[in-house]
């Protein structure tokens, strides 16, 4: 796994705290973790183990305690709210499982409004974002309003949203929470496409079926990083 | 940003709950509906009035009567005789009486005038003639009528010249019908019977002392210092010292007349815009109720916005949009309102009705201003929410 080349992402000794009055909840206890450019990577764990948290600070949302996050070669540790929300606009794309698309917006506009925010000129945004919903084969869904479509089909929109900008990096927490097992089995297989095509994906889920479909699988327990191995067994798509 | 997409954005979301939307701007619809009412009567009303007053002419000097010194005969005379570049004089008395004609009966102004008045106040027969000097001086029973006592009493087809009318318990001889002139500040002539003055006062009133005394200069210019002499001849005449009673005196002028009707509609304007003010505050503060409701039914949008990367600044335009569309929408609703309500009331009224440009604008800037302050707020608390907690609301 490892390599010469600069991990994409490196957490150093992350420390997340969280104050409750008096209390000091420790989320996080110092995790160490590099993940290199083209990997699938699972990060798995049960609810309160932190998992949910390092994700938060892998995307940009959260900024740790103690500890060195460094994205791209870029120390992003001690960025201020607007640069985290640069970060998170031009460097990830989220997938979450939940509220993934605007409402009283149709699909394309919801793909579009990523490049709203990263200042992307207004005549290039509509076919950036039909180039995404083809490659989702969504295509013909682009005018239908956000909450006119099926669970899988908002699943895939959020995936073409979060392309639009070309990321570095794809970020799905419970991508396939809400879906049924053949939907999440097409959802999973279409992450295992892009990645094949290069992308690096990170993956939050509590799932070992869904976790199977990563090369790498990362288990979080009270804070800490407890197992990090390769997936020898990794879940094979269905050949259409 | 696309400012047009977060416009668009900020209707939809507006669009998506028509009933609340328009709850919302109620408050902002009737502050904005009333000030722009107001500023269309009053400006109306104020142009009405000014125009009536100059078409009297700005060389028309009104002596008001006072109790303290009670205007007579002698007193217009000494007018006359003394003070120099008058053109000419009206004594005036006023009272209200019964009139029956035709087995008709009614109450209508009397007014007692000289043969001076009908030209002054450039009065216009439809049918007879005005009475004359000599028919003053002679205590003479004739009257001019105006148009809507000839057709209350007579009909409107009848000819009333020589016919007898009936004043408390005097009979006077119709001479002339006047031309409908409707009403302005120096009364309704089209409800009032002009009569002699001096028949008025001896046989009606049974009194010396007039109401008013007009007096019309030869020039513009000449108005204040004749005011002025006028003023200070009948101070002499009836031996006053009391400053107060001098104070109180008053000979006016067609351009304080003028004034003093725009302080008045002035001052009536300002009180209403006040308790319009007032409507606009409280709906003003409806909005930000409102908004604050939206951001929080909204706060999972916000968290997603975030983190796809909208920036505290993104957040904020698109709330601060929302609300000044709130608010500019309320407005436009209150000036349409405004000026379709202005339009059938100025016609109800007979005032000119005059298009308020300026209302119009600062409806529209008021409208805007009261969608950032009250709107600031609410987009600030969006704007600062922690993504995290955003995205985890249920």
């Amino acid at each position: 796994m490892k390599n010469k080349t600069a991990p994409l992402i490196s957490l150093q000794n992350i420390v997340k705290e969280y104050q409750t009055g008096d209390t000091v909840f420790q989320a996080l206890k110092g995790i160490n973790l590099d993940i290199y450019q083209g990997e699938f990577v699972a990060i798995m764990g049960p609810s309160g183990s932190g998992k949910s948290t390092t994700m938060h600070i892998i995307g940009a949302l959260d900024v740790p305690t103690s500890g060195t996050y460094l994205l791209n070669n870029t120390n992003v540790t001690r960025y201020t709210e607007d640069q985290l929300a640069e970060i998170r606009n031009k460097e990830i794309g989220f997938v979450f499982q939940s509220f993934n698309l605007l409402p009283r917006t149709t699909v394309l506009k919801n793909v579009e409004r990523p490049m709203m925010y990263g200042n992307v000129p207004v005549e290039d945004r509509e076919p950036r974002a039909m180039e995404m919903l083809k490659l989702v084969n969504l295509e013909d869904k682009a005018k239908s309003m956000s909450n006119h479509i099926s669970g899988g089909q908002i699943q895939r929109v959020a995936i073409a949203r979060a392309l639009v900008m070309n990321p570095s990096l794809l970020l799905a927490d419970e991508p396939t929470g809400n879906l049924d097992s053949a939907t999440s089995h097409q959802i999973m297989s279409f992450f295992q496409d892009l990645n094949k095509q290069g992308r690096t994906i990170i993956l939050i889920t509590h799932e070992p079926d869904i976790a199977a479909y990563a090369n790498r699988i990362i288990h979080i327990k009270d804070g800490l990083i407890v197992t990090d191995e390769i997936n020898h067994n990794v879940t094979k798509a269905i050949q259409k | 940003m696309n400012y047009g997409e977060i416009l668009i954005t900020a209707l939809l979301s507006l669009k998506s709950n028509v009933l609340r939307t328009a709850l919302t701007m109620l408050g902002i619809i009737i502050g904005i509906f009333a000030v722009t009412l107001i500023l269309i009567i009053s400006q109306g009303a104020t142009s009405a009035i000014t125009s009536q007053i100059s078409s009297l002419g700005t060389n028309l000097l009104h002596i008001q009567t006072n109790k303290a010194i009670p205007l007579t005969f002698d007193d217009a005379n000494a007018i006359r005789q003394q003070i120099p570049n008058i053109v000419a004089t009206d004594e005036i008395v006023n009272t209200s009486k019964t009139v029956s004609a035709n087995g008709q009966s009614n109450a209508y102004q009397i007014t007692g005038v000289n043969a001076a008045f009908f030209n002054i106040y450039d009065m216009t027969l439809q049918k007879g003639s005005f009475f004359l000097s000599d028919d003053v001086i002679a205590n003479s029973t004739l009257a001019v009528i105006g148009s809507k006592v000839s057709s209350d009493l007579f009909g409107t087809d009848a000819n009333p010249i020589g016919q007898l009318i009936q004043v408390g318990n005097r009979s006077f001889y119709v001479v002339g019908v006047l031309n409908e002139k409707g009403s302005s500040i120096i009364g309704a002539p089209d409800q009032t019977i002009y009569v002699p003055v001096t028949t008025a006062m001896n046989t009606i009133l049974g009194t010396t002392t007039l109401n008013s005394i007009d007096v019309l200069v030869e020039t513009p210019e000449q108005v204040d210092l004749t005011a002025n002499q006028i003023k200070q001849l009948l101070l002499d005449r009836h031996n006053v010292v009391d400053p107060t009673i001098i104070k109180n005196y008053a000979v006016y002028t067609s351009k304080e007349l003028l004034s003093t009707v725009s302080n008045i509609t002035r001052i009536l304007s300002g009180v209403l815009t006040g308790i319009a003010g007032i409507s606009l505050l409280v709906g003003g503060i409806g909005i930000m109720n409102i908004m604050l409701v939206t951001v929080t039914e909204r706060i999972k949008e916000i968290g997603l916005l975030k983190a796809i990367g909208a920036k505290r600044s993104n957040i904020l335009t698109q709330f601060l949009i929302e609300s000044v569309t709130l608010t500019v929408s309320g407005g436009l609703i209150g000036t349409i309102l405004g000026i379709g309500v202005g339009t059938i009331l100025s016609h109800l009224l007979k005032v000119p009705f005059l298009l308020p440009i300026t209302s119009i604008v600062f409806s529209t800037v008021i409208s805007i201003i009261i969608g950032l302050v009250f709107g600031i707020y609410p987009a600030q608390r969006a704007a600062r929410m922690n993504p995290i907690e955003a995205l985890r609301y249920e």
